[in-house]
This record gives structure tokens, sequence and C-alpha cells, in this order.
């Protein structure tokens, strides 16, 4: 990628200045360089086909395209991107988590069902001592929303899959439901430290980490991305399976490994769960069309 | 929308909120007050804080400038006291210095893993409460004005002299 038109001096003197750089202006170097890329993007993208990914991979990796092709063999079609800024595993699941509302076949159910768990979610805030002042305004942000897949709005409309990816694409309706569901994930530990403290570690360090002290540095603060536990967690606050196909380069046979956040056994002929794309630090949709 | 006002911004909506709160409960005590500095610009407030009991800054009344960004609460404000303060954990131009003020990741001055960071459940309450126990215990491990930092480990006794003298001057004795 780098320096291929280069001479062997000047990428040598490149070289010499990166050495040059302290472990932190390496480290803001490569921030700068991701807050580039990820700010030009969408929050969440439409919905390409996986050829797209396919070709980026194309001159690296042998191993991500063999996984891609599984991928595609196993009848996945399209992606939907999110944004690269730690939100995006909240991002990706909140959206899936409307859209398989909306596209249910008895949407005005599923969507009073939804808010009602939202309502009474709202006990878990309270119990894990968040202020109300703290999580009222992004709790509407996902409640509206909800609450507009069966309720018509002023106009008469109902949500629609482009007012849905809208939503997803203005960053204050965005970011106040990734917040809202990274308070929800937090409160779902808080309130069952006891079953979730021994899953807890630094995520950089590897150490055992305090529930209070986990939550507080790595599900509340935004652009902390999520892990098993924080996926664990939050598919069970929102009674919401998932399954996450982790796209890593693992593996030499070009699998690649769906894991199941599963709620409850699945109810027979019902749709099977949404899935998330995992690639090394982030989550995209997978989808098949 | 199921709320008044939910046309504005959720900055604007949280900080009124937050507002509303402070003048209809107060602070603990009667320890800081704090609100916009005019009606037209929720977005910068004064917060009048009391020198904490028991410590050298007893008597004196300190204000701060708070500077809301338009993501609040997403990301954290900035706090400043005009004038400056003398404290290990004030800069010379008097912005402080605090984790709590600071997202996770996000170390000016290295501060240890375990203290308090911003995320959007801190408010401006949480964060001048902060401020009045930094006041009393300063952290010399995150320290933003050195020379301050070496007077109060080397000669606590001139530190508090000092801070004692600015009380008194600012009280106009």
């Amino acid at each position: 990628m780098s320096g291929s038109h280069s001479s062997p001096t000047q990428s040598q003197s490149l070289n010499d200045d990166i050495n040059a750089l302290s472990v932190d202006e390496l480290d803001r170097l490569t921030q700068n360089v991701l807050d580039e890329t990820a700010s030009t993007r969408p929050l969440l993208g439409e919905t390409s086909p996986l050829s797209v990914l396919r070709e980026e991979y194309e001159r690296g990796s042998a191993t991500f395209l063999k996984q891609i092709d599984y991928l595609r063999e196993k009848g996945y079609t399209h992606f939907r991107r999110t944004r690269g800024d730690g939100d995006c595993f909240y991002r990706s699941l909140a959206f899936v988590w409307v859209e398989s509302l909306m596209v249910s076949p008895d949407k005005a159910f599923e969507a009073s069902k939804a808010l009602s768990l939202l309502e009474s979610s709202l006990d878990s805030l309270e119990a894990a001592g968040f202020q109300k002042l703290v999580y009222e305004d992004f709790y509407d942000a996902l409640a509206n929303l909800v609450r507009q897949i069966a309720s018509p709005a002023a106009d008469g409309s109902t949500l629609t899959l482009s007012a849905l990816l809208a939503a997803f694409q203005d960053p204050e309706t965005s970011n106040s439901i990734v917040v809202f569901l990274r308070l929800l994930t937090s409160a779902t530990i808080r309130v069952d430290e006891d079953n979730y403290a021994p899953f807890l570690f630094h995520p950089e360090i590897g150490e055992p980490i305090p529930p209070r002290e986990f939550c507080e540095n790595f599900v509340e603060a935004c652009g902390k991305e999520a892990d098993h536990v924080q996926i664990t967690a939050l598919t069970k606050a929102l009674n919401f399976s998932i399954q996450v196909a982790y796209l890593d380069g693992h593996g030499n046979d070009g699998t690649v490994n769906f894991v199941e956040f599963q709620i409850a056994p699945p109810e027979e002929g019902s749709p099977p769960s949404p899935v998330l794309l995992y690639r090394p630090g982030h989550y995209d949709i997978l989808e098949k069309h | 929308m199921n709320r008044a006002g939910s046309n504005q911004s959720p900055a604007l909506r949280r900080l009124m909120t937050e507002y509303r709160m402070l003048v209809s409960q107060g602070a603990p005590d009667g320890m800081f007050t704090a609100g916009p500095i005019s009606e037209s610009d929720f977005f910068t407030w004064e917060a009048l804080i009391m020198g904490p009991k028991d410590t050298p800054f007893e008597g004196g009344v300190f204000a701060a400038k708070l500077t809301f960004p338009s993501d609040y609460p997403l990301s954290p404000f900035k706090m400043k006291f005009e004038p400056p303060l003398f404290h290990p954990n004030v800069y010379a131009d008097g912005n402080v210095c605090i984790s709590i003020l600071h997202a996770p990741g996000d170390d000016p001055t290295m501060y240890e893993s375990a203290s308090e960071r911003w995320s959007p459940v801190q408010s401006v309450e949480k964060v001048i409460l902060s401020v009045i126990s930094m006041l009393a215990e300063p952290n010399l491990e995150s320290g933003a004005n050195i020379d301050c930092c070496k007077l109060y480990r080397d000669n606590k006794a001139e530190y508090e002299r000092i801070v004692r003298q600015s009380v008194r001057e600012q009280l106009g004795l």
C-alpha cells in the first residue's frame, strides 16, 4: 500500500521518520488516519453486494477471500457497512433489531411488545443507579422509532426501511440510540454483576476488572468496542437473538465461525437470527437477499 | 415525539434539564451554583464554587466557566477557573485537568485506569462535586501545574499559605 512508487532511499527516510516518532505520536497518527476514514463514511450505509467486500481483499489475504466465498456459498449476498467509530456493534444491533420488528408478520404486535420491553428496561437502569436525566432523551430516540413502526406519524405514515436508514444516518438519532443501548448493556451487567464478574477482563491488559469499572470504562463510554460480554448482556436485555460471523482470517479451511447469541431456542418456522459480520475490531451487518 | 421541546437538539434539551434540576434542588450543602451566563446561550455556563471547609480554599468563592460542545453529553464540557486558581490540577491558564472530564483512553496526563471518566452518565453536578474533592485532595499523579505540584509535595505549608493569601486577596482583605 505505502511507498510502492518511492525509491528505496525515500522509503528508508520515511521509515526513519516513523521510527523517530514516540509511541504516543504514532498512536495519534494512526488515530488520525482512522478518524479520517471513519468520519467520511455514513454512520450506517446502504446495503452492498458481498462482491464489493471481496474486491477489497483481492490483493490481500487469501484466507479472507476464501472466507468471503464461504459466506456466499452459505447464501449470504449482501452486507451493510457501519462507520468504524467503536460504536459499530451497538449501531448494527439497533438497526437489525428495529428492522426485524418491522419485517415481522405481525409488526404491530411485535412493536408493542418491544415497547413494553423497553419501558420495563428503565427499571434496570434505575436499579443500576442511572439518573432519569441521564437516559430519558436517549430512551426517547429509540422508543420513538419503535413506536413509528405501528403508529402513524402526524402525516399518517409509518416507518419505512428508508426512513429507518435515514434515522440511523442522522447523527443525533443514531448516536442517541447507541448511548441508550450502552446504558442498557451496562445496567444489565451492573444489576446482575455476580453472574458477569467472572467474565470481565480489561480488554488491553487481560486482568480481571470489577464490574463498575468495566462498565464505566468499556461500556458506557462512547467509542468503546463491544466484545462477547457486552453482546451477551445486550441481546439478553432486548430478548433478541443474533449470530456473529467471524471473518477474521483464522483457520486454513476458509470457513467462517458463526457464534450464536441465543436467548431462547428458535420457534419452529421462525426466520433465522440476524447476522452481524465481524472483522477484527469492527462489526457490519450481513444479509441474504 | 412525546415530550415538550423535543424539536431542540439533544444537547440543549439535556442542558435545560440539568439546569432545571440544579435550580429546583440546589447543590448538596449549597457547595456550588451553576447556570448559563445568558439566556441566549445555554452552551456557556458559569459555576461559583465555595472553597471546601478545612482546606486552605475555605472562605473563598471561585468562578469557573463551563463550555459545552454541541454533542454534549456524548463529549464532555470544558471547565476553566476565571481567574486561574493555584492548584496542582489546574493549568496556569485556569483550565481544569481532571479525569472525569476526559473519556477513557483520552489521557492528557495518563490518569490511573480506575479513575472516574467522562461518559454520558456524568453531569455538571457530578463533575463539579469531583472538582470540589479535587480542591481538597489534589492528585499529584496527573499534575497540570508542575510548579504547584512540586511546592505541594516539598513544602505543603507554603502551598497552603499561598492559597490562603489568594483567598484573602480575593475577598479584599
